[in-house]
């Protein structure tokens, strides 16, 4: 017996290896909005410099949050808040509650760990320059 | 009747493992357009900065990722939106965006195409995060 994508996709949600994770359906353009879990949350920037973000409450082990800022051009950098967990920063750097992000195409991916009992930045885009002239 | 872990883990392996997977094929030639989900495995070609298009027409949600696989050779990328631009840095989205080594010679990069405002944004790519605030 064959198996059948359904199960493929089921099997892999369950086990927690889904694909990469792709754009939510809605967009964050209110200051404190709390981040969706599971998908890149597409953040229009408010005018607040830094913007404050809030990661979900009680998270999970494994629980994964993504954002991306979608009008970068606006200018502001995020604060990103661990809304009663601590993040983990850059290296050399102990975790703390609240973090602000800065030079780049604002985005990042984190995940949270229990054992840690913080989030933990698996990926994020900062470095990125303009071509010159 | 139910389903094999034996059975899960080679479509899991065929659909990419669960995370993006590497492209079949190498990039080995300037301007060269990237393959859509999939991470694209590029061969610097000695020209500095090495041109890359991103797909034409693309979809909301669309995933294309890059990476360089000798990278120990130096050199940068230069990645052409074809027809729609690229999130930059805190500034207006042009068409082109320089990929440079930066902190981390391993260079990569993973960007999603945002339906709503028509341009790429980077969501991963070698980087920093800033410090506590």
């Amino acid at each position: 017996m064959g198996i059948k994508t359904s199960q493929i996709a089921a099997a892999a949600e369950a086990s927690g290896v889904a694909g990469f994770p792709e754009f939510g359906a809605a967009i964050i353009t209110v200051d404190s909005s709390v981040l969706v879990p599971g998908v890149f949350s597409r953040v229009v920037l408010t005018g607040s410099s830094p913007m404050p973000l809030l990661m979900p409450p009680s998270p999970t082990h494994g629980l994964l949050v993504g954002f991306a800022v979608t009008d970068e051009s606006a200018g502001g950098g995020l604060s990103l808040n661990g809304n009663g967990k601590l993040i983990q920063p850059a290296n050399q750097s102990p975790p703390a509650s609240s973090f602000a992000l800065k030079s780049g195409a604002q985005s990042g991916l984190l995940r949270f760990d229990l054992a840690s009992d913080l989030w933990c930045f698996v990926s994020t885009a900062a470095t990125i320059v303009q071509p010159p002239g | 009747m139910g389903q094999k872990t034996s059975q899960i883990g080679p479509a899991l392996a065929a659909q990419g493992g669960g995370f993006t997977p590497f492209s079949l094929a190498e990039v080995t030639l300037d301007g060269s357009v990237l393959l859509p989900g999939v991470l694209n495995r590029v061969v610097l070609t000695g020209s500095d900065p090495m041109s890359l298009l991103m797909p034409p027409s693309p979809t909301h949600n669309m995933l294309v990722g890059i990476v360089v696989t000798d990278a120990a050779l130096a050199g940068s990328n230069l990645l052409d939106g074809n027809g729609k631009q690229i999130q930059a840095q805190g500034s207006l989205a042009p068409t082109q965006q320089l990929i440079s080594g930066g902190l981390s010679p391993a260079r990569s990069a993973i960007l999603l195409f945002d339906g709503d405002s028509d341009h790429w944004i980077f969501v991963a790519t070698n980087g920093n995060i800033g410090g506590p605030k």
